[in-house]
């Protein structure tokens, strides 16, 4: 079974007057794994809710392998979202609430959740409710990556675990992913860890979508230019300065866009050095608001 | 390994197959403790005053009332992140409340038939309180305790998603979504009675399924 592709149109998430997601439209095509970036309240969450057919929008559509996803059997079947605290049966074992997703997901591997409980070393004879938070996360984690639901979201559930946990989590998950390509979306907080893993980008800010892009592409639209102040202003008139910052007569600056040779070339031969920006990085500067 | 029947009917299976099981112990308990009560109204007043069995009527209502309110709860929002839709979840429930009010009333029922022998084999009157008249026929008892009990869990139903859908504001809509059991605590077993408990509670399902299809599935509480 292969991933499948999300269409979103004109998305609006309202909460009573507090509109959450504001007319966001974007496309990933399926067999991705996919980083929905944002900060804090930017409407990944809702975002993610609406795909996993967890609430309806305001206005506006989602399409998941070509159809409405809310209460359609054959979708909902297919789609999972991983919320950090887990939607578990928290006064059970584990194994009751393995047992409930195992009967609910057609694509679900038991033997696959099996060996991940004991990779996550995870007590299967305490309720879950005794778990720590990395536990729960973890245990979310296993349900996530042993449902192999041809769309998985994973909802900022690393951030409960430890740091061995959460390289753990991605390892197990770049494999799985390997050998059973489907569409993931991961929404985290912690972009330096998991942007390796990424073949595209979706950021949203206040509610609005930011910019949805291959990651290489992403990642070649930004650059650090470092050198004397006046070459450094100089080379970058025209283009778009995210981040500034200067040491004496020295100047870094961030910039995004369309970066053509010529410009690259030019800033080269005024003694101006050139670096690549990371995800993260060009994440912090594209949603800072003097930025904008 | 998911099955081949629909999703409402395993739902429905899994939900009263936990409830049957807390079921079990409830009725185990009421019968043990209903007579024990009996040996100790028949020690000290001669012979017991009144049916006890028939006070386990009002933990029949109540008891899967509270069961089926905590089952919105603590699984809605686990039924619909594991893939499966609402619908299915709100026909399960209203199903496995049917199969639980019968399962209650035919208990019921022959708990009352079994301890009407015994009243009578020991010469005791097996005479209901005012507010609690048994029907003697048994047949009108199993219909009149199926109908009590069904409201009971029906409408712990609905108040369980009301709650889980508008939180503390559900309450303004108790003397709604509490109607069935209320009036089915008045223990009338006249048939108007009946018809109007059968009434409000076939309303009180069709209310549940009508709420549930576009609930939004909260997000799981945090714990720190």
């Amino acid at each position: 079974m292969s991933g499948y592709a999300v269409s979103v149109r004109d998305l609006t998430v309202r909460y009573g007057r507090t509109i959450a997601v504001d007319n966001v439209s974007f496309d990933l095509e399926p067999d991705g794994i996919y980083g929905l970036l944002g900060r804090n309240g930017s409407g990944k969450t809702s975002t993610l809710s609406v795909l996993a057919s967890m609430r309806r929008p305001a206005a506006g559509s989602v399409l998941i392998d070509g159809v409405e996803p809310f209460e359609n059997e054959r979708i909902m079947a297919g789609v999972s979202l991983i919320r950090e605290s887990g939607d578990v049966l928290t006064n059970e074992k584990i194994a009751a609430s393995l047992s409930y997703y195992e009967q609910a997901r057609p694509t679900w591997d038991a033997a696959f959740a099996d060996e991940l409980v004991d990779a996550f070393g995870l007590n299967r004879k305490k309720p879950i409710s005794t778990f720590s938070r990395g536990q729960r996360s973890a245990f979310g984690a296993v349900i996530g990556l042993a449902g192999r639901a041809p769309l998985t979201m994973f909802d900022e559930v690393y951030l409960g675990m430890d740091a061995p946990s959460r390289y753990r989590f991605y390892d197990l998950l770049l494999a799985d992913y390997a050998e059973h390509p489907r569409t993931i979306i991961l929404s985290s907080h912690l972009i330096s860890e998991i942007e390796r893993l990424f073949s595209g980008v979706v950021i949203i800010d206040g509610g609005r979508l930011l910019l949805n892009e291959e990651v290489e592409d992403f990642r070649t639209r930004g650059a650090t230019l470092t050198g004397p102040a006046a070459q450094v202003d100089a080379v970058t008139t025209g283009l778009r300065v995210v981040a500034s910052r200067s040491l004496g007569p020295t100047k870094e600056v961030t910039v995004y866009g369309d970066l053509d040779g010529a410009a690259l070339d030019a800033a080269r031969a005024a003694g101006v050095a050139i670096g690549g920006v990371g995800v993260q990085d060009l994440f912090v500067h594209l949603t800072e608001k003097e930025s904008r | 390994m998911t099955s081949a029947a629909p999703l409402w009917a395993r739902t429905a299976g899994r939900m009263t197959r936990a409830s049957l099981v807390s079921l079990a112990w409830f009725w185990a308990v009421c019968v043990i403790a209903g007579t024990a009560v009996t040996l100790v109204l028949d020690w000290r007043l001669g012979e017991p005053p009144f049916s006890i069995m028939s006070t386990i009527r009002y933990g029949g209502i109540w008891y899967p009332f509270s069961v089926a309110l905590i089952v919105v709860s603590a699984t809605i929002n686990v039924h619909v992140a594991a893939g499966l839709t609402r619908r299915s979840f709100v026909i399960g429930a209203v199903i496995s409340n049917v199969v639980i009010g019968v399962v209650n009333g035919v208990a019921m029922t022959a708990v009352l038939v079994i301890e009407r022998g015994i009243y009578l084999d020991q010469g005791w009157s097996h005479a209901a309180t005012s507010a609690a008249p048994i029907p003697e026929a048994w047949g009108v008892s199993l219909v009149f305790h199926c109908v009590m009990f069904l409201a009971g869990g029906l409408s712990g139903l609905l108040v369980g998603l009301t709650y889980y859908r508008w939180g503390v504001w559900a309450t303004a809509a108790l003397p709604l979504t509490v109607l069935p059991p209320i009036i089915a605590s008045g223990l009338d077993p006249a048939a108007l009675t009946v018809a109007v408990i059968a009434a409000t509670t076939a309303a009180t399902a069709v209310a549940s399924y009508a709420l549930a299809r576009t609930i939004p599935i909260r997000k799981p509480l945090e714990i720190s």
